[in-house]
């Protein structure tokens, strides 16, 4: 256990300095220092898809943070964190729903339409609903796994 | 696959929630288990039977995988 104390210290920093580095982003954005309006051919939309990308990994990572924070706290909480990360039936749901590979190819093709939000509205537009059609067939499967299992 | 975790669960007046926390497991793993919509792995079996100190085939039902000459 003392290991994954360890760990989760270490993932708790890691997640602290990610979500400092996107609230700073956002913080820019707003006041339009950093990436300033017009930037991008299709400034709106690639401003509502920038902001609800940083929006939302920042308020997974912040609700990460309270999580682990909660768990370093209480040794019984510490246990169950442990138990739900490393029980098997939820390892194979995650396994057989795809997951991490479908929610790291859905990242990387939200950046590649971020980039192309520059160049092509179309292509932009495409990558944006194969993202999104990825995420939600991942989580379809994991919900019927989770009945299924 | 069925198994006596149940009834030796109500035997030891122990909850799901506490049984998975004794084997490192979660409640919704229990709860497959007991239903039979989830087959445990060695591990979490050896896991269980140690904790009730039970040999896996006293929890486990292996009979639907013999034969009518009890070999698998």
């Amino acid at each position: 256990m003392e290991k994954f104390r360890k760990q989760l210290t270490q993932r708790l920093i890691i997640h602290i300095f990610i979500s400092l580095i996107l609230i700073i982003f956002i913080i820019l954005k707003i006041n339009n220092i950093l990436l300033p309006n017009g930037t991008s051919t299709f400034a709106k939309t690639y401003d509502i898809v920038t902001g609800l990308m940083t929006t939302g990994i920042s308020l997974f990572y912040i609700r990460q943070t309270l999580i682990y924070q909660k768990a370093l706290r209480s040794d019984i909480t510490l246990k169950k964190l442990y138990n739900f990360e490393n029980d098997e039936r939820r390892n194979l749901i995650n396994i057989k729903s795809g997951n991490p590979i479908i929610l790291i190819c859905s990242s990387i093709i939200l950046l590649a339409a971020i980039v192309s939000s520059f160049v092509n509205a179309t292509v932009f537009y495409t990558l944006i609903s194969c993202a999104v059609f990825l995420v939600i067939v991942s989580n379809a499967l994991k919900i019927y796994l989770s009945k299924k299992y | 696959m069925k198994s006596k975790i149940r009834e030796l669960r109500k035997q030891h007046r122990l909850s799901q929630e506490e049984l998975a926390q004794k084997v490192g497991t979660t409640r919704q793993t229990i709860t497959s288990i007991e239903t039979e919509k989830y087959i445990a792995s060695l591990v979490l079996a050896y896991k269980i039977a140690r904790y009730f100190d039970l040999k896996i085939e006293d929890i486990f039902d292996f009979s639907e995988m013999e034969d009518e000459h009890g070999k698998i």
